[in-house]
């Protein structure tokens, strides 16, 4: 007990320790995303597999609540006003990670789905390359986050954008092609899930580039406003 | 270094330089226990015949408890009460006896939780909100509350709180017997107060004016002083207080009455202690169950400051100082033995700080009464009425 009380007076501070559970939500979800489209795109899922999704999934849930609790508890206690934008950001990023687990352990669950035969063709080529630069941009997204570069950003909100507009094309050519009720159910799902992490990737970027009271939008004046400012 | 003009810029100073801050505390200790050293001086001049009526009125155990309850409601704050106490009753001359004073240390105890009562009143525009803060709130009055109704009779008919205090500051005080220990610490003290005798001295020749002005200035310093230390002390470690209550209401119930101690005795503060787990327990973050304990250490962990003014007193009656401080001491700790172990008794505190705060959630105006009746406008009118 005295080494735990000790413990305490070396404990990092609060936003820290928000900062490293923000981290590994991030970490944690980026797995299950590239997971969860590797068990698609196989077409099948052990349940070794299954079991390791759920528990990340379980996981990003738990930092989710973690974080919230944390926030709210850190601006009872100290009402710091310089802290409340970093508090209140988040408050709404946790929801984001959390909505990207949620869509990579339904994207899973569609390796299971009885569909009788499984997509080829150009539509499935084509939803593979929009894994690809979804799982990518993840990837440069959580750097971009934690490092807060809005470069980087910015390029990437571009690109995360042309991905979200793929995907509604796409979905719009699934719907006139030749595919099986099945094989066109589990593309239009693939492709809608792969559609909304790529939004909420849009979310988490927009932290970095546009004010607080604008998260989650994308103003064009501010989109321009921050590629003005790095000299684009 | 820039101009400490304001509050806002001692506080931005003090954590750019934790170690300024550190040296500030220090400050304000020293000038608390000088304060309560010129105190006693200050009783010991004023004469046998000013205080006579005071402890005519406190022979009577429930005046004093009311005397000791208003006292702490209207400086908010027990450890200023406290240590009011130790050195009247340490005092040179016409010493407050230590019966008289018991009464008044429990009801300093029961004054101190009005503050934490106050700020969950923040809460009455949301009623869940409100209800879930208030019960957290209240649960610290019930307790002291619960801990008084027992333990006053109890020590009216035994003097078990008296006598057991009494035995350990005489064991304290034998165990350097013999031994010639001129303390530096008290010779600082001693040399501290003397600047303030001699301002009294030099205001006015009259021994009686002196003593007034010797008490009215130890008890502002008081005031002051301890002010001034709960609040360097919350900026130095705001952040290590947080993690540490934090810490408690994940952990088990004798962890988080021992943060609650440690905290307080840290900060010298119970109210704020007590205070940082209403919000939480207003926003549904910690359940009542989970903020007892804490408030339960955090009642213990204010004894501190009795006993720390219980080191600034000297001459024959310092041993009955430290008694009433551990007098305050032993009482916290007697309650929490009597209500903490048991779940059924343990449950009663808990029940009705419920209660009160379903009836006070249903009619707000309650609450406003509660607050203002009965630590306040009461034991006025008991006083008056006893008087």
């Amino acid at each position: 007990m005295l080494q735990e009380l000790l413990s305490i007076f070396r404990a990092e501070s609060p936003l820290q320790k928000m900062a490293s559970n923000f981290s590994e939500m991030l970490t944690i979800s980026r797995e299950l995303v590239e997971k969860a489209g590797e068990a698609f795109f196989k077409h099948s899922i052990s349940p070794e597999e299954r079991t390791a999704l759920q528990k990340k999934d379980v996981r990003v849930n738990k930092l989710e609540r973690r974080i919230r609790k944390q926030v709210i508890f850190h601006l009872s206690i100290d009402g710091k006003t310089p802290d409340l934008p970093y508090c209140l950001l988040l408050m709404s990023l946790v929801k984001d990670v959390e909505r990207i687990g949620d869509y990579a352990k339904e994207l899973a669950t569609l390796a299971d789905l009885p569909c009788g035969t499984f997509p080829e063709g150009a539509l499935f080529d084509e939803l593979k390359e929009i894994r690809a630069g979804v799982e990518a941009d993840y990837r440069s997204a959580v750097e971009v986050v934690q490092a807060a570069d809005r470069e980087r950003a910015v390029e990437l909100i571009h690109c995360g954008r042309d991905t979200v507009e793929r995907c509604e094309q796409l979905i719009q050519r699934i719907a006139q092609s030749d595919h099986t009720a099945g094989e066109a159910v589990i593309l239009t799902l693939g492709t809608r899930f792969y559609q909304r992490i790529a939004g909420h990737v849009l979310n988490l970027l927009s932290s970095v580039v546009v004010p607080l009271h604008k998260l989650d939008y994308y103003d064009e004046k501010d989109i321009a406003k921050a590629e003005k400012k790095l000299g684009g | 270094m820039q101009p400490l003009a304001t509050p806002r810029a001692l506080q931005k100073q003090i954590t750019a330089s934790p170690w300024f801050g550190a040296v500030l505390a220090f400050l304000a200790l020293y000038v608390f226990l000088v304060a309560v050293h010129g105190l006693g001086g200050g009783f010991k001049s004023l004469g046998g015949g000013l205080l006579e009526g005071f402890f005519r009125a406190t022979t009577n155990p429930f005046l004093g408890l009311i005397i000791g309850l208003l006292t702490t409601t209207i400086v908010q704050s027990s450890s200023v009460t406290t240590s009011l106490i130790v050195a009247m009753v340490a005092a040179p001359e016409n010493p407050l006896p230590i019966a008289n004073a018991v009464p008044m240390v429990m009801g300093a105890n029961i004054g101190t939780t009005v503050t934490n009562t106050i700020v969950s009143l923040a809460h009455m525009g949301r009623p869940d909100e409100f209800r879930r803060a208030f019960a957290v709130a209240t649960c610290h009055d019930f307790f002291n509350f619960f801990s008084v109704l027992i333990l006053l009779p109890l020590e009216l008919g035994t003097g078990y709180l008296q006598k057991s205090a009494t035995w350990i500051a005489s064991e304290l005080a034998g165990s350097v017997e013999g031994v010639h220990y001129h303390s530096p610490i008290k010779a600082a003290i001693k040399a501290g107060a003397k600047p303030l005798h001699a301002f009294a001295a030099f205001i006015s020749d009259s021994t009686h004016v002196q003593a007034i002005l010797t008490i009215t200035i130890c008890g502002v310093l008081i005031y002051a002083s301890l002010l001034t230390l709960v609040r360097l002390m919350r900026t130095l470690l705001r952040e290590k207080v947080e993690a540490a209550v934090s810490r408690a209401l994940d952990r088990n119930p004798v962890f988080a009455m021992l943060i609650g101690l440690v905290v307080t005795a840290i900060i010298q503060s119970s109210s704020i202690t007590t205070s940082l787990l209403v919000p939480l327990g207003g926003a549904g973050i910690i359940t009542l169950a989970q903020a007892f304990p804490v408030t339960i250490g955090a009642n213990i962990g204010t004894t501190v400051t009795a006993l720390l003014a219980s080191l600034a007193v000297t001459g024959e009656n310092a041993t009955a100082g430290v008694a009433i401080a551990l007098v305050h001491l032993l009482f916290n700790l007697s309650g929490t033995v009597l209500i903490y172990p048991a779940p059924q008794i343990r449950r009663l505190p808990l029940a009705a700080a419920r209660l009160l705060a379903e009836v006070a959630g249903r009619n707000r105006v309650l609450a406003l009464a509660y607050v203002g009746g009965l630590f306040y406008l009461l034991p006025m009118v008991l006083a008056a009425l006893n008087h």
